[in-house]
């Protein structure tokens, strides 16, 4: 297992250790990596709100999940659906803050928002309906929901 | 011939790919559980656990490599099925229940965070 890059951010919202994955776009210099960030908007001010690196990175793996072939987990995954893939894409610049995104095996796209264990919501993307997990408070629930409604349950989450 | 049934202490091993892996929170994600036909795991069947990640490795170079013990995926009320196929006896699927393939919502992230990882 090839190791995750261990860096340091180094921006004024955001501090201490993360893992990267090296798929991430991120600026090499010798010793340190660094992301490059452009805020100057006090919109900007809280790291967890809305961060247009981060919505760069997501529209980057968006581009990569285009190029996943069949079979891409080893286990016979599908392709991810283009129509899900555009169906992302159109409404992830919307969020105030962004997800983690990934692929399934059988085709779609999970979106996730992790607080803690108590706090965090999963939301898996089909072509025909958009399913959520939500754990509010320690509170689970589950159910579809509607595009429109996205937004507001993360607003809620991180209230 | 392996038994039909696994037993509450096998341990059931999955390969990772490096687009599941969530590198923020250092674990894969609950979508490794998420598939239209079944997820696809290998039981122990009584192999060390070295035995069990060489074999997987074997087939693919995978990013990381997690167990889930059964009993664990059982208490959530999914099912978990030896269904052998040509070239791995020891292939079985996590399905959600007897009549549902597909796992969605609280059980992928549950199995999920039951998985733990070893390579």
């Amino acid at each position: 297992m090839s190791p995750p890059v261990l860096y340091s951010t180094t921006d004024s919202t955001n501090s201490g250790h993360r893992y990267l994955s090296e798929d991430m776009p991120v600026y090499k210099t010798k010793k340190r990596m660094h992301f490059s960030f452009h805020q100057s908007s006090t919109r900007f001010n809280d790291s967890k709100r809305y961060s247009l690196d981060r919505l760069r990175i997501n529209k980057k793996i968006l581009n990569n999940l285009k190029k996943l072939d069949q079979n891409w987990n080893g286990y016979l995954a599908e392709p991810i659906n283009e129509k899900i893939i555009k169906t992302v894409e159109n409404f992830i610049p919307d969020l105030e803050i962004q997800p983690q995104i990934f692929p399934t095996g059988r085709g779609t796209i999970q979106i996730e928002y992790y607080i803690n264990d108590k706090n965090l919501a999963e939301i898996e993307i089909f072509t025909n309906e958009i399913y959520l997990y939500l754990i509010k408070n320690g509170e689970e629930t589950e159910r579809e929901i509607k595009k429109e409604e996205i937004q507001k349950i993360i607003s809620d989450l991180y209230a | 011939m392996l038994d039909d049934y696994i037993e509450n202490n096998e341990y059931l091993y999955r390969g990772i790919v490096k687009q599941l892996w969530d590198f923020e929170n250092n674990r894969p994600s609950s979508a490794i559980y998420k598939d239209s036909k079944g997820v696809s795991v290998d039981r122990d069947a009584g192999r060390s656990e070295r035995d069990c990640v060489i074999f997987l490795l074997d087939k693919r170079d995978f990013f990381a490599v997690g167990k889930v013990l059964t009993k664990d995926v059982r208490i959530l009320n999914a099912v978990v099925k030896y269904l052998p196929v040509e070239h791995n006896i020891y292939h079985s699927e996590i399905h959600d229940s007897d009549n549902n393939v597909r796992l969605r919502g609280r059980k992928p992230a549950r199995i999920r965070d039951k998985t733990i990882i070893i390579h």
